[in-house]
């Protein structure tokens, strides 16, 4: 086991190298340059003055020199300082985390709560009626553009009913819980509605193939009841797939939704890196995509061993 | 063609498929239907801004005076076109790539797979939002091509099949293992038959179902990501009508004219569930022994927000 987490870190270590210099070298097609971008408003700087300013930042090597100098001073936590918001990088992307941890973790704990009880009335009777209207729940959550379904939530609720704010975390001037929640709502339900779809579609799938086993009959053959032999004996083993999945979505956690975050302008990671983006900050930008990654791997890897924890039956490589 | 009959018969695949069809005649007929009749789709009439439903105009005007309905006609023609070509490209050079990596092995393959997991790793819309944004001059592309006005649909199909694909890339190499130790490929092997022969003639005519599956689900997640691209202003760009840029428009003017956002929204929305559903009923009829590829399976592994 030891050995096994160890390759696989390993592994994941050149990967995150391999994808930071991809990331590294994209950021520096962007248009735009941070020393044009730095003097354009000083009209009093020359052509020399630049030259000797790209030379300070170290802008005049090559592409693998200056790659090298970012990943050394990032790996003792400096990288850098935001052009946007005047910070240095790490001071703008911490609370950001914690933003979208708590909207991500909600919608993911509503799309189960959701997606749990439905898949496995569904999978009670597949090609019933109900498991149709099931699917076809699904198959809406997966197709709808999650953009134009935050618009019409803000449409519905927010700019005609009034029942809840349109974006942002909290009112000016009021912090309290309450206030906090009722912003939570619409995108917490944009992504509840869009992600629950292909959740619910593996809860089913996994409930269907569990129900089929020897173990199910046997257990009714005993007189268990219905909901004693779905709960006690299919759920448990159906679950072992559907925690994979779930471990690969937490890496999504801290990545964000940049869609529904930028639609309802709540600061959180998503929107952070789509402003960086768009306003020339590269050293956001980058630091942003890079923590986004590295989640997602190392969620991978959790996944692998909750897996493999859960399951004896897999052998580890 | 009894097959075929076979096929219609699933109601997923008989209902997703009229719909696709009515939308593909509608989208592509209305801008000879337009010339015919004598109306001109691009005409901006100011004293008609956001106009209610007319006989004249069916579903109103937007917010400069164009007939809403034909806007919303041609803007389906370079969503679907540009959904349509970005998965065949996707689809043509994943099978390439998953056909000569499954067949031959060794360390093409090994390399294939970790890119494919590398791929899935990376957020996807963070990442198609930074290639979207790129300086395309940097890259060395003539400034002829760069300023083009058809640049911005000629980059977003590159874009989408860049980042697509790779799934298909993994079901043909997935097929063609198993295909490869079936008794029909040795003995053909064993006939004498040249590699690129036993990929052409014996393996590649059986791929054909799970390639049409992929492909079908492949369509409707393009025209996902390209209306949230061209949302974002990264994608399609203006004069040039998708549904995804008319949104951005409709955004400004949702107070007074909500309908100008509710039909394009709603035309992606049945455009990707009828491709999801078709893709599905395909699936069962084509293929039911396979293992099966469940709908917005990439978006449970890589998202809670999949792509759009």
């Amino acid at each position: 086991m030891a050995r096994f987490i160890s390759t696989r870190l390993l592994q994941m270590i050149v990967v995150i190298a391999i994808m930071s210099f991809i990331v590294y070298s994209l950021i520096g097609l962007m248009p735009g340059d941070p020393i044009d971008l730095m003097i354009s408003s000083n009209p009093r700087l020359s052509p020399a003055d630049a030259l000797r300013l790209k030379a300070l930042y170290g802008l005049d090597k090559p592409l693998i020199e200056r790659y090298f100098a970012w990943a050394h001073a990032a790996l003792t936590g400096d990288f850098g300082y935001s052009r946007l918001y005047l910070q240095p990088v790490l001071n703008v992307l911490v609370p950001r985390l914690g933003n979208t941890a708590i909207l991500m973790g909600a919608s993911l704990f509503c799309a189960y709560m959701l997606a749990l009880p439905l898949g496995i009335i569904a999978a009670r009777r597949p090609g019933s009626a109900i498991d149709g209207a099931v699917n076809l729940v699904c198959f809406a959550g997966i197709s709808v553009p999650s953009f134009w379904l935050a618009l019409m939530l803000i449409l519905v609720f927010a700019a005609t009913l009034g029942w809840f704010p349109a974006g942002g975390v909290a009112t000016i001037g009021d912090g309290s819980l309450p206030d906090r929640l009722r912003h939570l709502v619409l995108p917490v339900t944009t992504l509840t509605l869009v992600s629950m779809g292909s959740h619910l579609r593996y809860i089913r799938a996994a409930m269907i193939e569990t129900l089929r086993q020897d173990y199910i009959r046997t257990a009714r053959a005993k007189g268990a009841g219905e909901f004693r032999v779905l709960a006690g004996h299919a759920l448990r083993n159906a679950l072992i797939p559907v925690v994979t999945v779930l471990a690969l979505s937490f890496g999504n956690l801290f990545s964000g939704a940049l869609i529904t975050e930028t639609m309802f302008a709540y600061p959180g990671m998503g929107k952070l890196i789509y402003d960086s983006i768009l306003g020339n900050d590269f050293n956001l930008a980058l630091a942003g995509l890079l923590i986004a990654t590295v989640m997602v791997l190392v969620s991978n890897l959790a996944a692998d061993i909750a897996y493999a924890v859960i399951d004896p039956r897999i052998a580890y490589r | 063609m009894n097959h075929w009959r076979d096929i219609l018969r699933d109601k997923r695949v008989a209902i997703s498929g009229s719909v696709l069809l009515f939308l593909i005649i509608a989208a592509f007929g209305a801008p000879p239907l337009a010339g015919l009749i004598g109306l001109d789709p691009d005409m901006v009439d100011l004293y008609h801004r956001l106009a209610a439903p007319s006989l004249q105009h069916p579903l109103g005007t937007d917010e400069i005076g164009r007939d809403l309905l034909f806007r919303l006609l041609e803007g389906g023609r370079v969503s679907l076109l540009v959904g349509i070509v970005a998965a065949l490209v996707a689809a043509i050079f994943g099978t390439a790539m998953g056909l000569i990596a499954g067949y031959r092995g060794g360390r093409l393959d090994a390399a294939l797979m970790r890119f494919t997991d590398g791929m899935i790793a990376l957020p996807l819309l963070p990442l198609l939002v930074v290639l979207a944004a790129l300086d395309l001059k940097k890259l060395g592309i003539p400034s002829a091509i760069v300023d083009s006005p058809a640049i911005s649909i000629e980059r977003i199909i590159v874009l989408v099949a860049l980042v697509g694909w790779t799934t298909v890339a993994r079901i043909v190499r997935g097929a063609t293992l198993s295909l490869k130790s079936r008794d029909f490929v040795r003995a053909a092997i064993a006939l004498g038959a040249t590699s690129p022969r036993v990929m052409r003639v014996h393996i590649l005519p059986n791929l054909a179902s799970p390639i049409i599956v992929a492909t079908t689900l492949a369509v409707g997640e393009t025209i996902l990501l390209e209306s949230v691209l061209s949302f974002l202003g990264l994608g399609v760009a203006p004069p040039i009508p998708s549904w995804g840029n008319m949104l951005t428009t409709a955004q400004e003017t949702i107070a007074l004219a909500p309908q100008l956002a509710l039909y394009p929204g709603l035309l992606i929305f049945i455009t990707v569930i009828a491709c999801n559903f078709l893709g599905d009923g395909l699936q069962d009829a084509l293929d039911p022994r396979a293992q099966r590829r469940v709908v917005g399976e990439a978006a449970a592994a890589t998202a809670l927000e999949k792509a759009p």
